[in-house]
């Protein structure tokens, strides 16, 4: 395959990069090209090998076969700090940063060295300084260098992952770094998006920059040049402009998006009668005055921004905490915080976090599902005696009904994908026919086939009657899937949108009344909500 | 002594694969923790091996080691150690430890003698008795740690002050010595013969808890906040009544080791169950139980128990010093840490 980089411009060239784990190709002879002031995409399923590429561009491994090459020169970096040291950055899926030390300490992470006075001791007036003006440079305001990171908010830690990459860069003398970005954007709700893109169009004149997303939209907004990787090889290399969302797709999964992706006309209207759910005058740390009510089969969606509440909101209705004031009633019945109250009332809370609150990954897929079914299925009422084959079964017919990919219900929930993953922890929950689920970012570094599944289970779930409560920072996702859409902000449920299957609201709509303090729409006599003139200063 | 270095599989067909081309020897890069991670299947068998290969190595160079009265005094001495580090184990497995049960056992011992010292009661009362100061001290532990949130290594580290202190107070520093030849035969009877006593009640407490931890629910709350407490909690169960009663269970089988120890002696003296803990500790980790919880068993605590067992009784035939023995034993511990730790994978980086 000819390489379409023009090699006067290259700066970062990879040629037949082939690698293989136990046997099993991750790649095989993948050519890829980066010119100056470039944003390359690199776009593909889970497993495609996207993140192998990236390891073996920046020393995390070598590669077995093919070369590195850097503007002109062939390298071989054995380590991230020596590939730093060459100019090539990057910015880690999760952000890699250390939460107890302070963020001028993180932003030179492992090159305290250059800070070093005469006498030895490191120079931390020099390094702060450094890290203010890189910051200021790049636009990020509100971040205190002298706070512990671990106080930051996620949109704040993505900032200063990016700013990091600008400050080594600066520190290390490198003109035009390469800089690799894994997945940045998956963790993040809208207003950070856009945040984000504004740092990468800065970051943008002077480095290359190759970026990894499963948001195609995304992808195709910011990126020049797609590269497509399927099963380890390069499927397809193209300019983005003039690409199509389902195009994409189809080249990453090798078959076409169906145009209805979230299962939209699955879609029922929320059932008459007794609404299950009914939320009434709550409030919480961030939540104030938050009213609505839930028909049984209905899929509520909670937008709003990060810090807006909405994360709160869910984890209130889910029983993971108590209201501090108002009420929540299931069925008419008032609950009272106590999770494990809720879960014997029938309810089903999903965390955002998969790895670290939602799964016992070591643990297998059956002790997994169980767990919350142990109390009232899985083991007799006397004595508490395990039932092994009834657990068993009941994992078993689950993993077929979802669909999950494992090699049986004894597999860790490590060794599966992300979203198969993702799956065990809905049947978690799905095995005990909820009444209520609140799942907050269900499709969480869940690649797009995966995705597809998520949705499927959810429609599947509220046809049968299971009320769902979605909170998410993917707002596609959340109006595609609810029938109704509240916006929440500055803790204020401000908005509610109807989304029955045939007039979806405007993507733009619900953005509009996310941000605070943003032009009010026009006014609606109808609206419940009227928008408080409440603390909306930044 | 180890064993392993001649059973250890070659991992590199594995690791590289036929497929790979010739590439440069690597050696950063996260492949080579493979290299030295052994198979499954003799990280299980690995304690096995060094039993056996142990117990062979003292029978022939020590010639008392397999008399009959030896092997009889072992299975009183393993019994012992295996009570007290049973519920040790169910505290570690839920990634937590208790380091109060030297003390527990020191004080169940101390009340129990005092008592006895008093006046002859029957033998159940004497048990019963036993059981009462365990769930005390176990409630103590319990509850500090779970309801009072002080993480079990300070919370077992303070009643292990305490609780000895306690008990030394009560004995005045000295013995108390009493006759009570129907609590002694719970000991050293033997109503199977060559068999402690101790040996068989700590079998059926053996089997009792086995069952509990892998065929009840408790059981399986105990393994799974060993591996994620927060999601134990988001799964609606009561997390800190688990850990009250896993605190509880510990409290109860190093207070029944306590009452096996004094009535083996006639006694409870200040030394009572001063090596207790940390032969308690050695024996589950050698049995390969993680520390860090939610991976082993008390299957493996047996197994450790026996090894240790074996081990110094086996050195004491040979008339090593005993300080050369703790010399010893130190270095099996942080042996089988060392395997303990290898078979457990870093995730790649993805």
């Amino acid at each position: 395959m000819a390489t379409a980089v023009d090699s006067s411009r290259a700066w970062f060239e990879a040629e037949g990069i082939t690698k293989s784990f136990g046997g099993q190709a991750a790649l095989r002879g993948v050519d890829i090209g980066l010119g100056r002031g470039e944003v390359l995409g690199l776009i593909g399923e889970n497993g495609a090998g996207k993140s192998t590429f990236l390891n073996i561009a920046c020393g995390v491994f070598p590669p077995d076969a093919g070369t590195l090459r850097l503007h002109g020169e062939t390298i071989s970096p054995r380590s991230y700090h020596e590939a730093n040291a060459l100019g090539i950055f990057r910015v880690f899926q999760e952000p890699a940063l250390i939460d107890v030390l302070p963020v001028y300490e993180n932003m030179f992470f492992g090159w305290e060295d250059r800070f070093r006075t005469r006498a030895g001791v490191l120079a931390r007036s020099r390094m702060r300084r450094r890290s203010r003006a890189v910051l200021e440079e790049l636009g990020v305001a509100g971040i205190d260098v002298r706070r512990k990171v671990g106080g930051l908010t996620p949109g704040a830690r993505q900032s200063l992952d990016i700013a990091r990459v600008v400050g080594l860069a600066e520190l290390l003398e490198i003109e035009h770094p390469v800089v690799l970005f894994d997945e940045p954007t998956s963790a993040l709700d809208q207003e950070h998006e856009e945040n984000f893109l504004r740092l990468l169009e800065r970051l943008r004149d002077r480095a290359a920059v190759m970026f990894v997303s499963h948001r195609l939209p995304e992808v195709i907004r910011t990126c020049g040049r797609l590269v497509v990787l399927k099963d380890g090889e390069k499927t397809e290399e193209r300019p983005s402009a003039g690409a199509v969302e389902s195009d994409l797709h189809q080249m990453m999964v090798g078959r076409v998006r169906e145009a209805n992706y979230y299962r939209t006309e699955e879609q029922r209207p929320a059932r008459e009668g007794a609404p299950l759910l009914e939320v009434d005058d709550v409030t919480g740390a961030v939540v104030r005055g938050a009213s609505f009510s839930v028909a049984p089969g209905e899929v509520l969606g909670i937008a709003g921004t990060e810090g807006s509440g909405k994360r709160e909101l869910g984890e209130i209705i889910g029983g993971v905490r108590p209201p501090l004031t108002g009420s929540i009633r299931l069925q008419g019945r008032e609950y009272r915080g106590g999770i494990a109250g809720a879960v014997r009332r029938g309810i089903g809370y999903v965390p955002p976090d998969r790895q670290h609150n939602g799964l016992i990954m070591a643990a297998s897929i059956v002790s997994n599902v169980q767990l919350p079914s142990l109390a009232d299925r899985y083991a007799t009422r006397l004595g508490g005696v395990w039932r092994r084959s009834a657990a068993r079964r009941a994992a078993a017919a689950a993993v077929e009904r979802l669909g999950i990919v494992t090699r049986g219900i004894d597999a860790p929930v490590s060794t599966l994908s992300g979203g198969n993953a993702q799956k065990v922890l809905l049947a978690k929950w799905l095995m005990r026919d909820p009444k209520l689920l609140v799942l907050d970012n269900p499709t969480q570094g869940v690649d797009t086939g995966a995705r597809e599944g998520i949705y499927q289970l959810v429609r599947v779930a509220a046809a049968e009657g299971t009320t769902i409560v979605v909170i998410g920072d993917d707002l596609p996702e959340l109006v595609g899937l609810s029938n109704r859409v509240l916006v929440i902000t500055d803790g204020e449920i401000v908005e509610s949108f109807d989304a029955p299957v045939d007039a979806k609201p405007a993507e733009g709509d619900v953005v509009a009344r996310m941000i605070p303090g943003a032009t009010d729409p026009p006014a609606d006599p109808d609206h419940p909500h009227p928008q408080t003139n409440g603390s909306r200063a930044k | 002594m180890t064993p392993d270095t001649k059973t250890r599989p070659d991992p590199t067909p594995v690791a590289a694969g036929p497929a790979t081309a010739a590439a440069p020897p690597a050696p950063q890069g996260p492949s080579w923790r493979s290299r030295i991670e052994p198979g499954p299947l003799l990280r299980n068998l690995l304690p096995l091996t060094a039993l056996v290969v142990m117990f062979v190595y003292f029978s022939v160079e020590a010639e008392s080691f397999l008399s009959t009265q030896n092997l009889t005094f072992m299975t009183g001495e393993a019994g012992i150690l295996l009570l007290t580090a049973l519920g040790a184990t169910l505290v570690i497995i839920m990634g937590s430890v208790d380091l109060s049960v030297g003390s527990a056992a020191l004080i169940s011992g101390a009340i129990v003698a005092k008592v006895l010292q008093s006046g002859p009661i029957g033998v159940v009362w004497v048990i019963l008795l036993a059981l009462a100061v365990g769930v005390a001290v176990g409630l103590i532990n319990g509850i500090v740690f779970a309801y009072g949130r002080v993480p079990s290594f300070i919370t077992t580290l303070g009643t292990l002050s305490l609780l000895s202190g306690i008990g030394l107070t009560f004995m005045a520093g000295s013995s108390i010595s009493f006759t009570a030849p129907s609590v002694q035969k719970l000991a050293t009877g033997q109503l199977i013969t060559h068999v402690q006593n101790a040996a068989l009640i700590a079998l059926i407490v053996f089997l009792a808890i086995w069952f509990l931890s892998r065929r009840t629910r408790l059981g399986l709350y105990l393994y799974a906040l060993g591996g994620n407490e927060t999601v134990v909690q988001l799964s609606g169960i009561r997390v800190n009544r688990i850990k009250v009663i896993a605190m509880v269970l510990s409290g109860v089988t190093a207070a029944l080791g306590g009452l096996l120890m004094a009535a083996e002696l006639n006694s409870a003296g200040p030394t009572l169950g001063s090596t207790t803990l940390l032969d308690s500790i050695a024996a589950i980790v050698i049995g390969g139980t993680a520390l860090s919880g939610g991976v082993g068993g008390v299957e493996r605590t047996l197994l450790g128990v026996l090894i240790l067992t074996v081990l110094s009784d086996g050195l004491n035939q040979l008339e090593v010093q005993s300080y050369t023995q703790t010399i010893i034993k130190g270095a099996v511990i942080i042996v089988a840490a060392v395997f303990a730790m290898a078979s457990r994978r870093k995730e790649v980086i993805k």
